[in-house]
């Protein structure tokens, strides 16, 4: 049944396309009556002769969508989202709109005909270990591509939006990225200065003055991740010396340097892990820390 | 020496009742081999247990792992901070309050009672101010030598026997106890770098460590954030330190695990508590003031930081409004439950950080209802055990050599 309605959207997403292409408005399917509740079901894995083993469908899906909630369904209300988030923003046509959940839905199907096609390869009946371990291989890359989100850079949805907003739409949209990335920003110094608190025993006025510091003097990278903390602590360790004393006790001072120190070794990671700031500039060379930070005994630990 | 408590004892509690006692002679028995009634009367719950002589058996014959869910729930409950204030309520009414605030049956040994020459008509004076229950309840027994343990999902109140009958030990003996935990942690430390020297694969065992060297690192950090918060004189000091080792020793003293680990995972809330509770006993009401102002300020701090942190994981799934990142950020930091901190600290910046099972009571009304079906539908985690120096520093241990290699 979920087959016939994968065809059935497919066929749909095809019809819809033409009819965009020729300036039509057909409608696309985005009701919320699509939103049925899915409940979980158990894994099922079929052992047959020994070292054989037979892969159901339930596994791809675990392979890939991870969770039984986050499937097919789920992407689609997440498509939704998106675009009900675009249109509150920059007021959209519904011509516009139309384009958008197009798109979505097209890259939707794209992931979905990648999911197909791997299910076709488990459908060779009974297999060696080994070739189980290569299908679930193969399966990551997928589920890596659902975990960074389907609308992202690169995709057709992201074209598309770059290509229909006018460009009050795309300052507006701009606007709300930009509120977005500030909020991560300041949670990310936020608990990088909570985490500093459990270890230097800051007094709440220091902590405030440290937080305002980090985010008047530093810049967040272009793409946030694993590396936040160390991206903050790198950029501290190149602080004027005094703007950071001054605000601690000589103890707390002691402990901070060592912790700016250790986190130089991480900036060849940060390079090597491609970050860079919001400008595009890169972390930079170890060179040129605040040789403060470097005094005999601070040296970063091996 | 025993003497008779006359006085009344600074404990607390406002709900009038009957007692639960039971007579748990020895150092444990089985409850579940008892008959267990726990009934609603006039609003205190009244545990009665009904035990003959051959009921009661010893705890290590009792079904092995019977009781375990029971005893990790009694645990949890005494770790769970409250409000208490009593007045002048009888030590036989003051048991089923407790049974009620615990959620299980609590019982009074009699033969307690009378190693102790505690009348159960004493009465309780008590106000406690968002303190672990299991800290109130000790605060409120040890003066009249009297603590409780937790046995098969219950808690049983019990004389502490001989060695509190002794008269309390002087500072320098305290000290001298406290002098020879360092030292063992050093030579801990020494020993585990000459064979970090050698190439040779070390690992310290944790379970050979006392749990007060273990928390050693965070016991001293917590007594340099009450330094820099009160100031208090050099005697003042000492005292502090002296009763902040004691307590703290006490309080991870019985910590039983199964797995065996000798230190809660909770070990820095313990620590922060028994400071505080320190502090309260040992500095003058002005610099406690201070000191409460500041660990409130700072666990306010931390809880914000963990709901923002929250929030950006849950914006990239919900995409959330910026009045709605306002709102949730107001309710999750004002209802921030502990149990989520030191997961969301250790994963928030991971690609797809790790969702604590926040209520959905606390989110729903502030979403969509497009919002409420992802929020619905997005994975929680349950509750998982971290490391000591995780859950200790949020992550980020102290990089000092020596501590670093006690850890």
């Amino acid at each position: 049944m979920n087959r016939i309605h994968r065809y059935a959207r497919r066929l749909g997403f095809a019809a819809a396309l033409v009819a965009v292409a020729g300036m039509g408005a057909a409608r696309a399917n985005g009701d919320d009556d699509d939103l049925v509740e899915i409940k979980p079901q158990p894994r099922q894995m079929v052992f047959r002769a020994v070292g054989q083993i037979q892969i159901s469908d339930r596994n791809i899906d675990a392979w890939v969508y991870g969770n039984q909630s986050r499937g097919p369904e789920w992407i689609e209300a997440s498509l939704k989202q998106r675009v009900d988030e675009i249109v509150r923003i920059c007021r959209l046509t519904d011509v516009q709109k139309e384009k958008l959940t197009l798109a979505g839905k097209g890259d939707i199907q794209h992931f979905e005909s990648r999911v197909d096609e791997l299910r076709a390869k488990c459908k060779s009946g009974k297999i060696q270990a080994d070739q189980y371990n290569q299908l679930y291989q193969s399966s990551q890359p997928l589920r890596a591509a659902l975990q960074q989100g389907l609308f992202g850079g690169g995709s057709l949805f992201h074209k598309t939006l770059l290509t229909t907003l006018r460009p009050e739409q795309t300052a507006l949209c701009e606007q709300t990225d930009r509120d977005r990335r500030t909020f991560r920003y300041r949670a990310r110094i936020e608990l990088l200065v909570a985490q500093l608190d459990a270890i230097l025993g800051l007094r709440d006025e220091q902590r405030r003055q440290l937080v305002q510091l980090i985010l008047d003097k530093t810049r967040p990278p272009r793409v946030f991740g694993q590396s936040d903390r160390f991206l903050v602590l790198v950029q501290m360790s190149h602080l004027p010396e005094e703007s950071l004393k001054s605000l601690l006790d000589p103890g707390q001072w002691r402990e901070l340097q060592r912790q700016l120190a250790n986190a130089q070794r991480m900036v060849r990671v940060l390079k090597q892990s491609g970050v860079v700031f919001d400008d595009g500039t890169e972390p930079d060379k170890r060179g040129d820390v605040n040789p403060a930070i470097l005094v005999p005994g601070n040296r970063p630990r091996s | 020496m025993r003497r008779a408590h006359s006085s009344p004892v600074k404990t607390d509690i406002p709900l009038p009742g009957p007692t639960s006692t039971a007579q748990g002679r020895g150092r444990g028995f089985d409850l579940t081999a008892c008959q267990v009634q726990v009934v609603n009367i006039c609003g205190a719950f009244l545990a009665i247990v009904l035990a003959g002589p051959g009921m009661l058996l010893p705890a290590d014959q009792a079904g092995p792992r019977r009781a375990n869910h029971g005893n990790e729930a009694v645990r949890q409950a005494l770790a769970a901070k409250v409000d208490i204030d009593v007045l002048n309520l009888p030590l036989r009414e003051f048991v089923p309050y407790m049974a009620k605030r615990l959620g299980g049956p609590v019982v009074l040994g009699k033969a307690a009672l009378r190693r102790t020459e505690v009348n159960p008509a004493l009465e309780i004076t008590a106000s406690f101010k968002q303190v672990p229950l299991g800290v109130a309840l000790r605060q409120i027994l040890r003066p009249l030598k009297l603590e409780h343990r937790v046995v098969d999902g219950g808690l049983l109140i019990e004389d502490v026997g001989e060695v509190l009958d002794e008269l309390p030990r002087p500072a320098t003996q305290s000290r001298v106890g406290q002098v020879a935990l360092e030292r063992q942690a050093w030579e801990q430390v020494l020993r585990f770098n000459r064979q970090k020297a050698k190439g040779i694969d070390a690992l310290v065992d944790l379970k050979v460590l006392t749990p007060l060297v273990q928390v050693r690192t965070l016991l001293r950090l917590e007594l340099d954030f009450v330094r820099r918060a009160c100031q208090p004189r050099p005697k003042q000091e000492q005292r502090l330190q002296d009763t902040a080792w004691q307590q703290v020793g006490e309080a991870l003293a019985n910590w039983q695990t199964d797995n065996g680990a000798p230190v809660p995972s909770y070990a820095r809330e313990v620590v922060q508590d028994e400071v505080l509770s320190a502090v309260r006993t040992t500095l003058s009401p002005a610099q406690v003031a201070r000191c409460e102002a500041e660990a409130a300020k700072r666990k306010a701090f931390r809880n914000l930081a963990c709901a923002r942190n929250l929030l950006v994981t849950l914006d990239g799934e919900l995409l959330l409004t910026p009045k709605q990142r306002e709102e949730l950020c107001t309710a999750l930091s004002q209802n921030w439950d502990d149990a989520w901190t030191v997961s969301l600290a250790m994963t928030s910046t991971n690609e797809r950080g790790l969702i604590p099972a926040v209520p959905d009571e606390l989110m729903m009304p502030h979403l969509d209802a497009l919002q409420c079906l992802l929020w619905r539908r997005l994975p929680k985690t349950g509750k998982l055990i971290w490391r000591l120096d995780q859950t200790a520093f949020l992550g980020l241990p102290p990089l000092d050599a020596d501590d670093l290699d006690v850890r």
